[in-house]
């Protein structure tokens, strides 16, 4: 699999983050350092479905024991985090 | 193939001696005709001797398998009552044996038609495909079996043997949708339909109708351990309380306990019916919050371009479980996640939602909800 981007995972959170709010949030009004919860309203299912999907189309696998839930709420931070499954 | 009491297979050999105790292996890939062939001989000889039959999965510790039991050597000869053994898992766990004496099985049930043709649709190892294979004992009827239980060949076969009556999952049942015309489906001149195996969804009874509106539909709950424990014919989903309020029976936190006994089945009084649930170790608990993986099927199946579908839980770090959504049809991904916001509470909202090119099911036909 393909190694994405930083910018390349932005570009795919905030498309999901469109789909999985049902149009309620626009990619085109999500900004990088925008977090999810406080800033654009998902709530804790939005943002589990937005992990999962980001999960499947790197091809990566994140585990509970990986992560600092109060490091990864903006969408820069959690690109971050997700790049850094991709292999090296 | 067709057997029928009238005209049994043999049974004549060391396997139906009076006393043998046989190990079968079941199972093998191809080999349902001659499965069902030494299953049948073997229940028709325990009419008239005690013998037994453990049916496993797997040859290890057998003595031979179903197909040769005329020319199988029991392991032992000091059975005294006819009775059949199968190994069940349910839907996880390490299998257990289930054993049912033959004459308290033929015993429960209604009487049969003797002129029905029963197209056989399951395994003949499992409880499912022997309660098939008893019911046409008991009635003297006809059965016809098909060389595999794949669509095509089901159909090939009941047209063949010109069969009226089919007992098979709802599973199967979106399966056949999914793989054969419905034109070919309707000329089928059925008279009986019996779901089983799992929950008979509203959508399914209606189009088991709709296919053939002058027959009778029937959805059966059992379980391997307990054999059949209602039937319901009304053409509603669920089961009348009177059904499952029986003396014997009772919920404990929404498992059904029969004489005592864990089904392992959770069911939901809604209004004057139970409605079933799902397995406790299928439900999905999406952060504390208890979710039915057949209610998620049953949105999803009401979508206009849905054809099949399948819920299961999947590991989220953060939740602990989310819901997942495999399905069948024309819909794209994006409509069919609206449809689901628009009737389901949030928790059961997809957040895994795939559309795939056909719905896993168990070895036992039925749709395979193991959390991942």
């Amino acid at each position: 699999m393909t190694n994405r981007t930083h910018a390349e995972i932005v570009e795919y959170l905030k498309t999901s983050i469109d789909e999985i709010s049902l149009g309620r949030v626009a990619a085109a009004d999500v900004g990088g350092d925008d977090h999810l919860i406080d800033d654009l309203g998902l709530d804790s299912l939005d943002y589990a479905t937005v992990l999962l999907g980001a999960e499947s189309w790197l091809g990566v696998k994140v585990s509970e024991r990986d992560v600092d839930w109060s490091e990864i709420g903006k969408i820069g931070r959690l690109a971050e985090f997700l790049a850094s499954f991709q292999a090296a | 193939m067709i057997l029928s009491p009238a005209a049994p297979p043999a049974t004549s050999g060391p396997a139906f001696a009076a006393g043998a105790i046989v190990r079968a292996a079941a199972g093998r890939p191809g080999g349902l005709r001659e499965e069902t062939r030494g299953v049948f001989a073997f229940l028709v000889a325990a009419a008239d001797n005690a013998v037994e039959l453990e049916l496993q999965e797997g040859d290890a510790g057998c003595d031979g398998w179903a197909g040769d039991l005329p020319h199988v050597e029991p392991s032992r000869n000091d059975c005294t009552a006819a009775a059949l053994t199968i190994f069940t898992s349910g839907t996880t766990g390490r299998p257990k044996p289930c054993r049912h004496v033959v004459a308290d099985a033929l015993s429960r049930g209604r009487p049969g038609d003797a002129d029905a043709r029963w197209l056989l649709a399951y395994a003949p190892f499992r409880w499912a495909g022997i309660s098939v294979l008893l019911h046409v004992l008991r009635s003297g009827a006809t059965l016809v079996v098909p060389e595999s239980v794949e669509p095509v060949a089901l159909v090939a076969a009941a047209r063949e043997g010109d069969a009226t009556h089919v007992s098979l999952t709802p599973s199967h049942f979106r399966r056949l949708l999914l793989s054969v015309a419905r034109d070919d489906l309707a000329a089928l001149p059925m008279a009986q339909i019996t779901f089983g195996g799992e929950a008979a969804t509203q959508p399914v009874l209606d189009e088991a109708r709709a296919l053939w509106p002058g027959a009778r539909i029937t959805h059966v709950y059992a379980a391997s351990e307990f054999g059949d424990i209602c039937a319901v014919s009304d053409g509603l989903a669920g089961a009348p309380c009177a059904k499952l309020e029986r003396p014997g029976m009772e919920l404990v936190n929404g498992e059904l306990v029969i004489d005592g006994r864990s089904t392992g089945d959770l069911w939901e009084r809604r209004g004057e019916r139970y409605e079933f649930v799902g397995r406790r170790e299928e439900v999905i608990n999406v952060g504390g919050v208890k979710v039915s993986p057949i209610d998620v099927e049953a949105a999803a199946l009401a979508v206009p371009g849905v054809l099949d579908a399948r819920a299961f839980g999947t590991a989220s770090p953060l939740l602990g479980q989310v819901v997942a959504l495999e399905y069948c049809g024309s819909v794209e991904e994006r409509a069919l996640r609206r449809a689901l916001a628009d009737v389901l509470p949030k928790p059961a909202w997809p957040a895994a939602l795939a559309r795939v090119e056909r719905i896993e099911l168990t070895a036992a036909g039925k749709t395979a909800r193991t959390t991942r």
